[in-house]
Protein backbone atom coordinates (compact mmCIF):
# COMPACT_ATOMS: atom_id res chain seq x y z
CA UNK A 1 0.00 0.00 0.00
CA UNK A 2 1.65 3.53 -0.66
CA UNK A 3 2.59 5.82 1.69
CA UNK A 4 0.72 9.91 1.92
CA UNK A 5 2.83 11.90 0.57
CA UNK A 6 5.16 13.62 3.63
CA UNK A 7 4.45 10.47 6.12
CA UNK A 8 6.63 7.83 6.48
CA UNK A 9 7.76 7.59 2.98
CA UNK A 10 10.24 11.48 3.67
CA UNK A 11 12.30 9.29 6.30
CA UNK A 12 15.24 11.08 6.31
CA UNK A 13 13.97 14.22 4.60
CA UNK A 14 12.46 16.90 5.68
CA UNK A 15 10.00 19.68 4.83
CA UNK A 16 11.29 23.66 4.34
CA UNK A 17 8.19 26.22 5.15
CA UNK A 18 6.85 26.63 2.38
CA UNK A 19 6.62 22.77 1.50
CA UNK A 20 9.34 22.12 -0.51
CA UNK A 21 11.33 18.84 0.61
CA UNK A 22 15.04 19.83 2.00
CA UNK A 23 17.89 17.34 1.65
CA UNK A 24 20.81 16.28 4.05
CA UNK A 25 24.18 16.53 2.75
CA UNK A 26 24.19 12.83 2.04
CA UNK A 27 20.78 13.03 0.48
CA UNK A 28 22.17 16.10 -1.84
CA UNK A 29 22.68 14.79 -5.07
CA UNK A 30 19.48 12.64 -4.60
CA UNK A 31 17.99 16.08 -5.39
CA UNK A 32 15.97 16.34 -8.67
CA UNK A 33 17.02 20.57 -8.59
CA UNK A 34 20.41 19.84 -7.30
CA UNK A 35 21.16 17.76 -10.65
CA UNK A 36 19.87 19.98 -12.66
CA UNK A 37 21.67 22.45 -11.77
CA UNK A 38 24.67 20.62 -11.57
CA UNK A 39 23.62 19.71 -15.40
CA UNK A 40 23.02 23.25 -15.87
CA UNK A 41 26.55 24.14 -14.74
CA UNK A 42 28.17 21.38 -16.61
CA UNK A 43 26.50 21.73 -19.60
CA UNK A 44 27.79 25.56 -19.42
CA UNK A 45 31.00 25.00 -18.36
CA UNK A 46 31.38 22.38 -21.11
CA UNK A 47 30.15 24.67 -23.88
CA UNK A 48 32.62 27.17 -21.84
CA UNK A 49 35.82 25.02 -22.71
CA UNK A 50 34.56 24.21 -25.99
CA UNK A 51 34.73 27.70 -27.02
CA UNK A 52 38.12 28.36 -25.46
CA UNK A 53 39.72 25.52 -27.44
CA UNK A 54 37.71 26.56 -30.19
CA UNK A 55 39.53 30.41 -29.84
CA UNK A 56 43.11 28.62 -28.92
CA UNK A 57 43.54 26.64 -31.48
CA UNK A 58 42.14 29.40 -33.72
CA UNK A 59 44.90 31.95 -32.60
CA UNK A 60 48.08 30.56 -30.42
CA UNK A 61 47.54 27.60 -32.03
CA UNK A 62 47.67 29.11 -35.36
CA UNK A 63 50.95 31.35 -34.61
CA UNK A 64 52.36 28.04 -33.92
CA UNK A 65 51.34 26.37 -37.13
CA UNK A 66 52.58 29.73 -38.56
CA UNK A 67 55.92 29.45 -37.46
CA UNK A 68 56.28 26.02 -38.06
CA UNK A 69 55.35 26.09 -41.48
CA UNK A 70 57.74 28.63 -41.91
CA UNK A 71 60.42 27.34 -40.85
CA UNK A 72 59.29 23.72 -42.94
CA UNK A 73 59.30 26.02 -46.08
CA UNK A 74 62.70 27.94 -45.20
CA UNK A 75 64.17 24.25 -45.02
CA UNK A 76 62.87 22.64 -47.83
CA UNK A 77 64.56 25.66 -49.97
CA UNK A 78 67.61 25.62 -48.29
CA UNK A 79 67.43 21.28 -48.28
CA UNK A 80 66.96 21.92 -52.08
CA UNK A 81 70.18 24.48 -52.25
CA UNK A 82 72.37 21.68 -50.60
CA UNK A 83 72.71 18.90 -54.04
CA UNK A 84 73.25 21.72 -56.41
CA UNK A 85 75.66 24.13 -54.71
CA UNK A 86 76.72 21.55 -52.23
CA UNK A 87 77.78 22.72 -48.48
CA UNK A 88 79.49 26.15 -49.41
CA UNK A 89 76.66 27.38 -50.98
CA UNK A 90 74.32 26.27 -48.40
CA UNK A 91 76.68 28.55 -46.26
CA UNK A 92 75.96 31.65 -48.67
CA UNK A 93 72.51 31.29 -48.53
CA UNK A 94 72.09 31.12 -45.06
CA UNK A 95 74.18 34.28 -45.02
CA UNK A 96 72.28 35.52 -47.41
CA UNK A 97 68.77 35.10 -45.85
CA UNK A 98 70.66 36.32 -42.56
CA UNK A 99 71.33 39.49 -44.21
CA UNK A 100 68.31 40.12 -46.01
CA UNK A 101 65.73 39.33 -43.04
CA UNK A 102 64.62 42.30 -42.21
CA UNK A 103 61.63 41.09 -40.03
CA UNK A 104 64.51 40.18 -37.45
CA UNK A 105 63.47 36.55 -36.49
CA UNK A 106 65.44 33.87 -38.47
CA UNK A 107 67.86 31.93 -36.81
CA UNK A 108 69.92 29.85 -38.33
CA UNK A 109 72.98 26.77 -37.28
CA UNK A 110 74.61 24.70 -39.47
CA UNK A 111 76.86 22.45 -37.96
CA UNK A 112 79.96 19.82 -38.64
CA UNK A 113 79.69 16.20 -37.48
CA UNK A 114 81.43 17.34 -34.61
CA UNK A 115 78.40 19.73 -33.62
CA UNK A 116 80.81 22.55 -34.30
CA UNK A 117 79.26 25.67 -35.72
CA UNK A 118 80.08 26.22 -39.70
CA UNK A 119 77.13 29.08 -40.41
CA UNK A 120 74.47 30.94 -38.83
CA UNK A 121 73.83 33.19 -36.25
CA UNK A 122 73.78 31.07 -32.89
CA UNK A 123 77.17 30.71 -31.15
CA UNK A 124 77.01 26.71 -30.98
CA UNK A 125 74.67 24.28 -31.51
CA UNK A 126 72.22 23.76 -28.12
CA UNK A 127 72.87 20.17 -26.58
CA UNK A 128 69.10 19.80 -26.06
CA UNK A 129 68.22 19.45 -29.44
CA UNK A 130 69.23 16.32 -30.18
CA UNK A 131 66.21 14.62 -32.47
CA UNK A 132 65.41 15.58 -35.74
CA UNK A 133 61.42 15.01 -35.25
CA UNK A 134 60.05 17.50 -32.50
CA UNK A 135 59.88 21.10 -32.43
CA UNK A 136 62.40 22.53 -29.64
CA UNK A 137 61.64 25.91 -27.84
CA UNK A 138 65.26 27.45 -27.11
CA UNK A 139 66.27 30.38 -24.60
CA UNK A 140 68.64 32.44 -26.28
CA UNK A 141 70.15 36.32 -25.63
CA UNK A 142 69.63 38.85 -28.15
CA UNK A 143 71.42 41.78 -27.78
CA UNK A 144 71.47 40.77 -23.64
CA UNK A 145 67.72 39.72 -23.79
CA UNK A 146 66.54 36.62 -23.16
CA UNK A 147 64.29 35.45 -26.13
CA UNK A 148 62.50 32.48 -26.71
CA UNK A 149 63.29 30.98 -30.32
CA UNK A 150 61.31 27.63 -31.74
CA UNK A 151 63.41 25.65 -33.91
CA UNK A 152 63.48 22.19 -35.40
CA UNK A 153 66.47 20.20 -36.74
CA UNK A 154 66.86 18.60 -39.67
CA UNK A 155 69.73 16.11 -40.43
CA UNK A 156 71.87 16.69 -43.96
CA UNK A 157 73.72 14.54 -45.93
CA UNK A 158 77.49 13.93 -44.49
CA UNK A 159 76.92 13.71 -41.04
CA UNK A 160 76.03 17.99 -41.09
CA UNK A 161 73.41 19.16 -39.26
CA UNK A 162 71.20 22.35 -39.29
CA UNK A 163 68.80 23.92 -36.74
CA UNK A 164 66.31 26.46 -38.53
CA UNK A 165 64.09 28.47 -35.84
CA UNK A 166 62.23 31.67 -35.43
CA UNK A 167 62.48 34.61 -32.75
CA UNK A 168 58.77 33.68 -30.90
CA UNK A 169 59.13 35.96 -28.25
CA UNK A 170 56.57 38.48 -29.28
CA UNK A 171 54.20 35.27 -30.27
CA UNK A 172 54.58 33.92 -26.68
CA UNK A 173 54.06 37.37 -25.28
CA UNK A 174 50.75 37.34 -27.03
CA UNK A 175 49.96 33.84 -26.80
CA UNK A 176 50.56 34.49 -22.83
CA UNK A 177 48.13 37.17 -23.01
CA UNK A 178 45.90 35.26 -24.53
CA UNK A 179 45.70 31.69 -22.54
CA UNK A 180 45.69 34.51 -19.45
CA UNK A 181 42.55 36.09 -21.00
CA UNK A 182 40.85 32.53 -21.74
CA UNK A 183 41.90 31.33 -18.49
CA UNK A 184 39.82 34.22 -16.65
CA UNK A 185 37.42 33.55 -19.12
CA UNK A 186 36.82 30.10 -17.77
CA UNK A 187 36.70 30.98 -14.11
CA UNK A 188 34.20 33.67 -14.38
CA UNK A 189 32.28 31.15 -17.19
CA UNK A 190 32.70 28.75 -13.94
CA UNK A 191 31.49 31.27 -11.50
CA UNK A 192 28.43 31.99 -13.65
CA UNK A 193 27.61 28.54 -14.47
CA UNK A 194 27.69 27.77 -10.10
CA UNK A 195 25.68 30.95 -9.90
CA UNK A 196 23.33 30.14 -12.48
CA UNK A 197 23.44 26.30 -11.25
CA UNK A 198 22.21 27.82 -7.66
CA UNK A 199 19.45 30.07 -9.71
CA UNK A 200 18.33 27.12 -11.74
CA UNK A 201 18.30 24.84 -8.34
CA UNK A 202 16.36 27.67 -6.58
CA UNK A 203 13.44 27.94 -9.42
CA UNK A 204 13.05 23.99 -9.71
CA UNK A 205 12.69 23.68 -6.05
CA UNK A 206 10.17 26.79 -6.09
CA UNK A 207 8.10 25.50 -8.46
CA UNK A 208 7.78 22.11 -7.40
CA UNK A 209 7.33 23.79 -3.80
CA UNK A 210 4.21 24.79 -5.24
CA UNK A 211 2.77 21.20 -6.26
CA UNK A 212 4.41 19.50 -3.27
CA UNK A 213 2.48 22.24 -0.72
CA UNK A 214 -0.81 21.49 -2.73
CA UNK A 215 -0.38 17.73 -2.61
CA UNK A 216 0.59 17.78 0.95
CA UNK A 217 -2.06 19.65 1.80
CA UNK A 218 -4.59 17.27 0.00
CA UNK A 219 -2.94 14.52 1.84
CA UNK A 220 -4.09 16.27 4.98
CA UNK A 221 -7.38 16.61 4.06
CA UNK A 222 -7.86 20.20 1.98
CA UNK A 223 -9.24 18.59 -1.05
CA UNK A 224 -10.22 21.91 -2.18
CA UNK A 225 -6.43 23.29 -2.21
CA UNK A 226 -5.20 23.91 -5.99
CA UNK A 227 -1.62 24.56 -8.06
CA UNK A 228 -1.54 28.05 -7.89
CA UNK A 229 -0.79 29.22 -11.57
CA UNK A 230 1.81 31.82 -12.51
CA UNK A 231 0.13 33.46 -15.03
CA UNK A 232 2.92 32.71 -17.79
CA UNK A 233 1.14 30.08 -19.18
CA UNK A 234 4.49 28.22 -19.58
CA UNK A 235 5.10 23.96 -19.51
CA UNK A 236 4.55 24.00 -15.44
CA UNK A 237 1.28 26.65 -15.92
CA UNK A 238 0.05 23.74 -17.92
CA UNK A 239 1.46 20.86 -15.88
CA UNK A 240 -0.39 22.99 -13.18
CA UNK A 241 -3.63 23.20 -15.05
CA UNK A 242 -3.49 19.39 -15.77
CA UNK A 243 -2.79 18.36 -12.17
CA UNK A 244 -5.94 20.74 -11.21
CA UNK A 245 -8.19 19.39 -13.43
CA UNK A 246 -7.04 16.11 -12.51
CA UNK A 247 -8.08 17.11 -8.96
CA UNK A 248 -11.24 18.78 -9.65
CA UNK A 249 -12.15 15.08 -11.58
CA UNK A 250 -11.35 13.09 -8.71
CA UNK A 251 -13.37 15.92 -6.65
CA UNK A 252 -16.45 15.01 -8.77
CA UNK A 253 -15.73 11.55 -8.78
CA UNK A 254 -15.73 11.60 -5.60
CA UNK A 255 -18.62 13.48 -5.01
CA UNK A 256 -20.96 11.29 -7.67
CA UNK A 257 -18.93 7.86 -5.32
CA UNK A 258 -20.29 9.66 -1.87
CA UNK A 259 -23.61 10.87 -3.78
CA UNK A 260 -24.45 7.40 -4.77
CA UNK A 261 -23.45 5.58 -1.45
CA UNK A 262 -25.79 8.11 0.19
CA UNK A 263 -28.73 7.66 -2.24
CA UNK A 264 -28.55 3.80 -1.94
CA UNK A 265 -28.44 4.17 1.89
CA UNK A 266 -31.33 6.41 1.92
CA UNK A 267 -33.64 4.47 -0.67
CA UNK A 268 -32.76 0.75 0.93
CA UNK A 269 -33.19 1.80 4.16
CA UNK A 270 -36.82 2.51 4.23
CA UNK A 271 -37.61 -0.64 2.40
CA UNK A 272 -35.27 -2.81 4.61
CA UNK A 273 -36.78 -0.98 8.07
CA UNK A 274 -40.28 -1.80 6.51
CA UNK A 275 -39.02 -5.66 6.38
CA UNK A 276 -37.59 -5.91 9.38
CA UNK A 277 -40.78 -4.33 11.08
CA UNK A 278 -42.89 -6.06 9.28
CA UNK A 279 -41.40 -9.60 9.96
CA UNK A 280 -40.95 -8.20 13.91
CA UNK A 281 -44.89 -7.49 13.90
CA UNK A 282 -45.54 -10.93 12.39
CA UNK A 283 -42.90 -12.45 15.46
CA UNK A 284 -44.94 -11.10 17.79
CA UNK A 285 -48.80 -10.48 16.71
CA UNK A 286 -49.29 -13.14 14.08
CA UNK A 287 -51.59 -15.21 15.38
CA UNK A 288 -52.52 -17.62 12.37
CA UNK A 289 -50.14 -19.61 9.46
CA UNK A 290 -52.00 -17.34 7.32
CA UNK A 291 -51.00 -14.12 8.90
CA UNK A 292 -47.24 -15.00 9.21
CA UNK A 293 -47.04 -15.99 5.64
CA UNK A 294 -48.58 -12.87 4.38
CA UNK A 295 -46.19 -10.85 6.46
CA UNK A 296 -43.37 -13.22 5.00
CA UNK A 297 -44.82 -12.24 1.64
CA UNK A 298 -44.83 -8.82 1.69
CA UNK A 299 -41.09 -8.63 3.75
CA UNK A 300 -39.98 -10.80 0.35
CA UNK A 301 -41.46 -8.72 -1.96
CA UNK A 302 -39.53 -5.84 0.00
CA UNK A 303 -36.42 -7.39 -0.43
CA UNK A 304 -36.90 -7.96 -3.54
CA UNK A 305 -37.41 -4.18 -4.55
CA UNK A 306 -33.96 -3.79 -2.99
CA UNK A 307 -32.16 -6.85 -4.94
CA UNK A 308 -33.71 -5.20 -8.27
CA UNK A 309 -31.85 -1.66 -7.39
CA UNK A 310 -28.99 -3.75 -6.98
CA UNK A 311 -29.39 -5.77 -10.24
CA UNK A 312 -30.06 -2.29 -11.86
CA UNK A 313 -27.19 -0.61 -10.52
CA UNK A 314 -24.74 -3.47 -11.34
CA UNK A 315 -26.50 -3.48 -15.16
CA UNK A 316 -25.89 0.25 -15.05
CA UNK A 317 -22.18 0.03 -14.47
CA UNK A 318 -21.75 -3.36 -16.81
CA UNK A 319 -23.53 -0.68 -19.29
CA UNK A 320 -20.68 2.30 -18.81
CA UNK A 321 -17.62 -0.57 -18.77
CA UNK A 322 -18.74 -1.52 -22.36
CA UNK A 323 -18.41 -4.93 -21.82
CA UNK A 324 -21.66 -5.64 -23.21
CA UNK A 325 -20.18 -4.20 -26.77
CA UNK A 326 -18.42 -7.57 -27.69
CA UNK A 327 -22.34 -8.87 -28.09
CA UNK A 328 -23.61 -5.94 -30.84
CA UNK A 329 -25.09 -7.62 -34.03
CA UNK A 330 -27.20 -6.00 -36.55
CA UNK A 331 -30.61 -5.64 -36.04
CA UNK A 332 -34.04 -4.08 -36.72
CA UNK A 333 -35.38 -1.87 -33.85
CA UNK A 334 -38.89 -1.89 -35.16
CA UNK A 335 -39.72 -5.21 -34.09
CA UNK A 336 -38.34 -4.46 -30.57
CA UNK A 337 -40.43 -1.49 -30.21
CA UNK A 338 -43.47 -2.95 -30.89
CA UNK A 339 -42.75 -5.42 -28.48
CA UNK A 340 -42.29 -2.98 -26.17
CA UNK A 341 -45.59 -1.46 -27.09
CA UNK A 342 -47.64 -4.70 -26.66
CA UNK A 343 -46.09 -5.55 -23.39
CA UNK A 344 -47.13 -1.79 -22.00
CA UNK A 345 -50.33 -1.54 -23.36
CA UNK A 346 -51.88 -3.30 -20.87
CA UNK A 347 -50.71 -1.32 -18.10
CA UNK A 348 -50.79 1.87 -19.27
CA UNK A 349 -54.81 0.56 -20.06
CA UNK A 350 -54.92 -0.21 -16.22
CA UNK A 351 -53.54 3.32 -15.62
CA UNK A 352 -56.24 4.45 -17.56
CA UNK A 353 -53.32 6.19 -20.48
CA UNK A 354 -53.58 5.60 -24.13
CA UNK A 355 -50.45 4.25 -25.27
CA UNK A 356 -50.17 5.31 -29.29
CA UNK A 357 -47.10 3.31 -30.93
CA UNK A 358 -45.94 4.62 -34.37
CA UNK A 359 -43.52 2.20 -35.85
CA UNK A 360 -41.52 2.32 -39.24
CA UNK A 361 -41.02 -0.38 -41.42
CA UNK A 362 -37.45 -0.69 -40.02
CA UNK A 363 -34.90 0.85 -38.03
CA UNK A 364 -31.31 -0.82 -38.57
CA UNK A 365 -29.20 -0.25 -36.16
CA UNK A 366 -26.21 -1.89 -34.59
CA UNK A 367 -25.80 -3.12 -30.40
CA UNK A 368 -27.39 -5.15 -28.36
CA UNK A 369 -31.11 -5.34 -28.88
CA UNK A 370 -32.23 -6.90 -25.61
CA UNK A 371 -30.44 -3.02 -23.94
CA UNK A 372 -32.00 -1.31 -26.50
CA UNK A 373 -35.01 -2.88 -25.98
CA UNK A 374 -34.99 -2.37 -21.97
CA UNK A 375 -33.80 1.61 -22.60
CA UNK A 376 -37.10 1.81 -24.62
CA UNK A 377 -39.25 0.45 -21.84
CA UNK A 378 -38.07 2.65 -19.43
CA UNK A 379 -38.66 5.57 -21.55
CA UNK A 380 -42.25 3.68 -22.11
CA UNK A 381 -42.73 2.85 -18.43
CA UNK A 382 -41.52 6.46 -16.81
CA UNK A 383 -43.99 7.74 -19.32
CA UNK A 384 -46.85 5.77 -18.58
CA UNK A 385 -46.34 6.28 -14.62
CA UNK A 386 -46.24 9.96 -14.85
CA UNK A 387 -49.03 10.47 -17.15
CA UNK A 388 -52.22 11.76 -15.62
CA UNK A 389 -54.95 9.55 -16.21
CA UNK A 390 -56.65 10.31 -19.23
CA UNK A 391 -53.46 11.09 -20.87
CA UNK A 392 -51.72 9.56 -24.11
CA UNK A 393 -47.80 8.29 -24.43
CA UNK A 394 -46.43 8.13 -27.92
CA UNK A 395 -44.31 5.59 -28.48
CA UNK A 396 -42.75 6.84 -32.32
CA UNK A 397 -39.58 6.52 -33.97
CA UNK A 398 -38.04 7.37 -37.04
CA UNK A 399 -34.41 7.79 -39.49
CA UNK A 400 -33.52 10.73 -39.78
CA UNK A 401 -30.49 11.20 -41.64
CA UNK A 402 -28.09 8.84 -40.69
CA UNK A 403 -29.56 8.34 -36.90
CA UNK A 404 -32.39 6.21 -35.42
CA UNK A 405 -34.60 8.69 -33.28
CA UNK A 406 -36.68 6.75 -30.49
CA UNK A 407 -39.31 9.17 -28.97
CA UNK A 408 -41.38 8.90 -26.04
CA UNK A 409 -44.02 11.67 -25.43
CA UNK A 410 -46.06 12.04 -22.15
CA UNK A 411 -48.41 14.49 -20.89
CA UNK A 412 -46.90 14.07 -17.38
CA UNK A 413 -45.72 17.02 -15.07
CA UNK A 414 -42.23 17.07 -17.32
CA UNK A 415 -38.60 17.37 -16.12
CA UNK A 416 -37.57 21.18 -15.42
CA UNK A 417 -34.85 22.02 -18.36
CA UNK A 418 -32.24 23.04 -15.26
CA UNK A 419 -32.44 18.79 -14.16
CA UNK A 420 -32.34 17.50 -17.33
CA UNK A 421 -28.65 16.82 -17.10
CA UNK A 422 -28.86 15.73 -13.43
CA UNK A 423 -31.36 12.46 -14.24
CA UNK A 424 -28.92 11.04 -16.26
CA UNK A 425 -26.98 10.68 -12.71
CA UNK A 426 -28.15 7.26 -10.43
CA UNK A 427 -30.75 8.04 -8.14
CA UNK A 428 -31.41 11.21 -9.22
CA UNK A 429 -35.16 12.23 -8.81
CA UNK A 430 -36.46 15.44 -9.90
CA UNK A 431 -39.40 17.76 -8.32
CA UNK A 432 -41.89 16.04 -9.86
CA UNK A 433 -41.10 12.36 -9.31
CA UNK A 434 -40.30 12.73 -5.77
CA UNK A 435 -43.85 11.40 -4.42
CA UNK A 436 -43.92 8.79 -7.34
CA UNK A 437 -42.40 5.57 -6.75
CA UNK A 438 -39.41 4.87 -8.03
CA UNK A 439 -35.67 4.06 -7.94
CA UNK A 440 -33.95 7.27 -9.70
CA UNK A 441 -32.13 4.23 -12.28
CA UNK A 442 -34.16 4.22 -15.25
CA UNK A 443 -33.04 7.25 -17.08
CA UNK A 444 -29.72 6.43 -15.90
CA UNK A 445 -29.46 3.00 -17.62
CA UNK A 446 -31.10 4.55 -20.69
CA UNK A 447 -28.32 7.30 -20.74
CA UNK A 448 -25.70 4.54 -20.19
CA UNK A 449 -27.07 2.65 -23.16
CA UNK A 450 -27.01 5.49 -25.50
CA UNK A 451 -23.55 6.43 -24.56
CA UNK A 452 -22.68 2.40 -24.84
CA UNK A 453 -23.88 2.92 -28.79
CA UNK A 454 -22.52 5.98 -29.56
CA UNK A 455 -25.80 8.01 -29.35
CA UNK A 456 -27.42 10.17 -26.56
CA UNK A 457 -30.67 10.70 -24.81
CA UNK A 458 -32.18 13.84 -25.17
CA UNK A 459 -34.77 15.74 -23.30
CA UNK A 460 -37.42 18.13 -24.40
CA UNK A 461 -40.54 19.99 -23.01
CA UNK A 462 -43.54 18.60 -24.97
CA UNK A 463 -45.70 21.12 -23.20
CA UNK A 464 -47.71 19.45 -21.78
CA UNK A 465 -45.34 16.40 -20.50
CA UNK A 466 -42.15 15.51 -21.47
CA UNK A 467 -40.48 14.32 -24.98
CA UNK A 468 -37.37 11.53 -24.47
CA UNK A 469 -35.46 10.99 -27.86
CA UNK A 470 -33.36 8.04 -27.68
CA UNK A 471 -30.89 8.96 -30.53
CA UNK A 472 -28.60 6.26 -31.92
CA UNK A 473 -26.47 6.04 -35.05
CA UNK A 474 -27.98 4.14 -38.16
CA UNK A 475 -26.42 0.61 -38.92
CA UNK A 476 -25.81 2.25 -42.50
CA UNK A 477 -24.04 5.39 -40.97
CA UNK A 478 -21.84 3.11 -38.98
CA UNK A 479 -20.70 0.82 -41.81
CA UNK A 480 -22.13 2.89 -44.89
CA UNK B 1 23.17 38.24 -5.80
CA UNK B 2 24.65 35.04 -6.05
CA UNK B 3 27.18 36.25 -7.87
CA UNK B 4 28.70 38.67 -5.17
CA UNK B 5 29.51 35.23 -3.45
CA UNK B 6 30.63 33.71 -6.17
CA UNK B 7 32.87 35.80 -8.26
CA UNK B 8 35.13 37.26 -5.46
CA UNK B 9 35.54 33.51 -4.66
CA UNK B 10 36.53 32.45 -8.00
CA UNK B 11 38.67 35.14 -8.64
CA UNK B 12 40.32 34.50 -5.55
CA UNK B 13 41.06 30.44 -6.17
CA UNK B 14 41.61 31.35 -9.59
CA UNK B 15 44.36 34.59 -9.34
CA UNK B 16 47.36 32.65 -8.77
CA UNK B 17 47.04 29.54 -11.04
CA UNK B 18 46.42 32.29 -14.12
CA UNK B 19 49.47 34.43 -12.85
CA UNK B 20 51.21 31.72 -13.61
CA UNK B 21 53.11 32.15 -16.86
CA UNK B 22 50.90 30.16 -19.66
CA UNK B 23 53.78 28.70 -21.51
CA UNK B 24 56.63 26.57 -19.83
CA UNK B 25 59.82 28.35 -19.39
CA UNK B 26 62.17 26.09 -21.16
CA UNK B 27 65.16 24.40 -18.69
CA UNK B 28 67.22 26.95 -17.28
CA UNK B 29 71.00 26.15 -19.34
CA UNK B 30 73.79 28.46 -20.33
CA UNK B 31 71.89 30.68 -22.98
CA UNK B 32 73.23 31.07 -26.25
CA UNK B 33 73.68 33.79 -27.76
CA UNK B 34 72.61 35.08 -31.41
CA UNK B 35 75.55 36.47 -33.21
CA UNK B 36 73.68 38.69 -35.67
CA UNK B 37 72.66 40.99 -32.94
CA UNK B 38 76.28 42.50 -32.44
CA UNK B 39 78.29 45.62 -33.52
CA UNK B 40 80.77 42.92 -35.43
CA UNK B 41 77.54 41.83 -37.55
CA UNK B 42 76.72 45.51 -38.15
CA UNK B 43 80.24 46.33 -39.08
CA UNK B 44 80.02 43.16 -41.77
CA UNK B 45 76.25 44.31 -42.69
CA UNK B 46 77.97 47.52 -43.96
CA UNK B 47 81.13 46.60 -45.30
CA UNK B 48 78.70 44.75 -47.21
CA UNK B 49 76.67 47.63 -48.64
CA UNK B 50 79.09 49.43 -48.92
CA UNK B 51 81.06 46.67 -51.42
CA UNK B 52 77.86 46.88 -53.49
CA UNK B 53 77.27 50.29 -53.66
CA UNK B 54 81.08 50.98 -54.69
CA UNK B 55 80.40 48.12 -57.70
CA UNK B 56 76.79 50.25 -58.20
CA UNK B 57 77.05 51.57 -62.02
CA UNK B 58 74.67 54.89 -60.28
CA UNK B 59 75.20 56.40 -56.83
CA UNK B 60 72.62 54.97 -53.81
CA UNK B 61 69.36 57.09 -53.84
CA UNK B 62 68.75 59.14 -51.13
CA UNK B 63 67.01 56.79 -49.22
CA UNK B 64 69.30 54.49 -48.91
CA UNK B 65 71.82 56.85 -48.05
CA UNK B 66 69.76 57.74 -45.10
CA UNK B 67 68.77 54.31 -43.76
CA UNK B 68 72.77 53.21 -44.47
CA UNK B 69 73.69 56.66 -41.96
CA UNK B 70 70.93 56.19 -39.68
CA UNK B 71 71.66 52.45 -39.31
CA UNK B 72 75.30 52.83 -38.99
CA UNK B 73 74.66 55.58 -36.40
CA UNK B 74 72.65 53.08 -34.08
CA UNK B 75 75.40 50.89 -34.21
CA UNK B 76 77.65 53.44 -33.25
CA UNK B 77 75.23 53.99 -30.51
CA UNK B 78 75.10 50.92 -29.13
CA UNK B 79 72.02 49.66 -30.59
CA UNK B 80 73.12 46.90 -32.90
CA UNK B 81 69.89 45.50 -33.50
CA UNK B 82 67.79 48.53 -34.88
CA UNK B 83 70.70 49.45 -36.82
CA UNK B 84 70.76 46.09 -38.42
CA UNK B 85 67.51 46.28 -39.29
CA UNK B 86 68.11 49.03 -40.66
CA UNK B 87 70.49 47.78 -42.85
CA UNK B 88 69.11 44.95 -43.65
CA UNK B 89 66.64 47.30 -45.55
CA UNK B 90 69.20 48.88 -47.52
CA UNK B 91 70.57 45.22 -48.54
CA UNK B 92 66.76 44.77 -49.89
CA UNK B 93 66.63 48.28 -51.73
CA UNK B 94 69.80 47.61 -53.00
CA UNK B 95 69.26 43.99 -54.45
CA UNK B 96 68.38 43.99 -58.62
CA UNK B 97 65.03 43.51 -58.85
CA UNK B 98 63.54 40.18 -59.72
CA UNK B 99 66.20 38.71 -57.49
Amino acid sequence: MSQPIGTGSSAGKGRDRDGSPHMSDTGLLRSAGVRFGVVYAVLLAASAAALALFLWWSTAGLLDRQTEAAIRADAQGLSERWPQTGLRGLILTIDERLAGNVDDDAIYLLADPAMRRVAGNLERWPPIVAEAGPYYELSVLRAGIRTLVRAHRYDLPNGFFLLIGRDVQVRAQLRTLLTDALLWALVIVGAMATAGALVVRGLFRRTLANVSATASAIAAGDLARRVRLSGRGDEFDQLAEVINDMLDRIGRLMDGVRQVSNAIAHDLRTPITRARTRLEDASLHADTKEALRAAIDRATQDLDGIASVFQALLRISEVEAGARRSAFTQLDAAPLLAEVGELYDAVAEARGVTLNVSVPGALPLHGDAPLIQQAVANLVDNAVKFSPTGGTVRLSAAVRGRRVEIEVTDQGPGIRPDEHDKVGQRFYRGEAARSTPGSGLGLSLVRAVAQLHGGELRLEDASPGLRAILSLPAWEAMHG
Amino acid sequence: MVLCFVLPWAFAMAGPLISAPATAEPPEEPALTVTTDTAEYCKALSQRIAGIISGAAEPPSEEVSHLLAEGQRLCDDGRPRPGIARLRRVLLMLRPPGE
